[in-house]
């Protein structure tokens, strides 16, 4: 089936979203972080690849901030980010792994220095807390923020805390103007976690500030991220591939309400030192539904 | 042969400008015609009030919140599992509608005032904002944020997990969490619910004939 607005507008917003945490007005990033790899038989990957984990979790795709993450180091000899020149290697930004064809062997020797979000984010098609609330966190009251601990860890499914879950809760078409054009308005959800107050408040912060700012949507087909969550066409800037956009369709942030969770019961009964924000971005889109 | 009256006269006629007659009573008697709008509009519009005030007590969101922690999904909002008041988080006990229908039974009010020398008047009634709504009906769990909106464009199951008596174990890493025990994934879907009650109650603002 093809994709709809809905996956449309969130994979867009979700671009947007992560970009405007990079952006020169956040930076929530951290650069030049040593880091090296390991190879883990991962559930995910198939056995035409093998997958090597890192010691960090997302890496910045984004190619504009001051140091970008431009590739990795195998046997001390630097190898592009560029999945078309770099003998077909993924490297996952999502997860920061690096994914080689099989025939590379699981041997290698890789480091890289690289470049990774403080606050991470995740789309999170069913909106649910469960889900995430079921899964294991590690966060930056750790000794290695965004690390890593232990070997053993490296083939458990982890979110890296403060993280920002994104999910559309709910849309609507009213009617615009004649000849069919509508207002979808949807709201889009953002849940953050996190250990640490000072991330979780600059972040509601930003972004109740990004109230009545506009993004382009960028189809389905040209989301940038691909296989692995590698990057499709490298260097990836958001800003370049939203201005490429021949007549795109706009989203208007209508509304911006942030909150937080501030019931001590709830935070006890879901988890000891994890704070919780919520972020509902209200959004208007025009456009003809029927055409 | 009968005779003519020493005075004769023809018959009696009063002409009666009507566009005249009704700018004197209206447009140069403005008080009484203030009063008289307003004494017509009055009972109208509390009917209206009393008749959003009983839609409102009779919505199926209203009457599955006031059954509290025990009602049954009436409302169908999760999908019959569960019930809203537990689903959104409010303490036992705690009647969240009463405060909306405070609202609606004592907050309306309007003016009648003329506008031109021609005798027109406007009506201004004055009823809560939907906005003023969401402000005064706050997530029992979190700052900034209303179970009134959440009901109409989503709402975070997070309220769910306020009464669960086990919480959640310790996670294998020892810093997070991990759920023991899942619970039943239930989705909430979203409905139109005070918003709608006033869209209907304005529209009804437009015809005070009956």
């Amino acid at each position: 089936m093809k994709a709809q607005f809905d996956q449309t507008l969130l994979s867009s917003f979700y671009l947007w979203f992560e970009n405007y945490l990079v952006k020169d007005k956040a930076q929530a990033y951290s650069a030049d972080n040593s880091n090296t790899f390991k190879y883990i038989d991962f559930p995910d990957v198939p056995s035409s690849h093998h997958g090597y984990q890192g010691q960090f979790k997302q890496f910045v795709a984004e190619h504009s901030v001051d140091t970008p993450n431009s590739g990795f180091f195998s046997d001390g000899g630097f190898v592009t980010g560029d999945y078309d020149n770099n003998g077909s290697v993924f490297t996952d930004y999502d997860n920061g792994r690096l994914i080689f064809p099989s025939a590379s062997g699981t041997g290698l020797t890789l480091t890289a220095n690289s470049t990774i979000k403080e606050i991470n984010t995740y789309i999170s098609y069913d909106g649910d807390l469960e889900t995430i609330l079921h899964s294991d966190f590690k966060d930056s009251s750790s000794s290695f923020p965004y690390q890593y601990d232990k070997t053993s860890e490296l083939d458990e499914q982890f979110y890296f805390l403060p993280a920002c879950f994104l999910s559309l809760a709910s849309s609507d078409n009213k009617e615009f103007s004649f000849g069919g054009e509508e207002n979808t308005e949807s709201r889009v959800r953002v849940m953050i976690l996190s250990s640490d107050n000072y991330a979780l408040d600059a972040a509601i912060s930003l972004f109740r500030d990004s109230a009545r700012e506009v993004f382009n949507n960028i189809p389905y087909e040209d989301f940038p991220y691909g296989p692995f969550f590698s990057i499709k066409d490298f260097p990836y800037e958001y800003s370049t591939l939203s201005d490429s956009m021949t007549s795109p369709e706009k989203t208007h942030i209508q509304k911006v309400t942030a909150s937080k969770v501030v019931s001590e019961q709830l935070r006890e009964n879901l988890n000891k030192g994890i704070s919780i924000g919520f972020i509902d971005f209200d959004l208007c889109t025009y456009r003809f539904p029927r055409l | 042969m009968a005779k003519k009256g020493f005075i004769s006269a023809s018959q009696f006629k009063v002409k009666v400008n009507a566009k005249q007659l009704l700018k004197e009573l209206t447009v140069n008697n403005d008080r009484a015609m203030g009063r008289a709008l307003r004494n017509y509009i009055k009972p109208k519009f509390r009917r209206k009030q009393d008749r959003l005030v009983k839609n409102f007590k009779t919505d199926l969101i209203t009457i599955e919140l006031k059954a509290g922690p025990s009602a049954s999904n009436t409302s169908g909002t999760l999908g019959g599992y569960g019930n809203l008041f537990s689903f959104i988080g409010f303490n036992q006990g705690s009647d969240p509608t009463s405060l909306i229908e405070t609202i609606f039974e004592q907050k309306f009010d309007f003016k009648v005032r003329r506008i031109n020398a021609a005798g027109k008047y406007k009506i201004t009634f004055y009823i809560p904002s939907i906005e003023e709504i969401y402000a005064l009906t706050p997530m029992p769990w979190a700052s900034g944020s209303s179970w009134v909106d959440g009901i109409e464009k989503g709402i975070s199951n997070v309220g769910s997990f306020l009464y669960s008596s086990s919480g959640f174990g310790s996670s294998r890493a020892g810093t997070g969490l991990q759920a023991k025990n899942k619970s039943s994934g239930v989705s909430f879907k979203n409905t139109s619910y005070v918003t709608r009650l006033l869209t209907n109650f304005k529209k009804t603002l437009v015809n005070f004939t009956k």
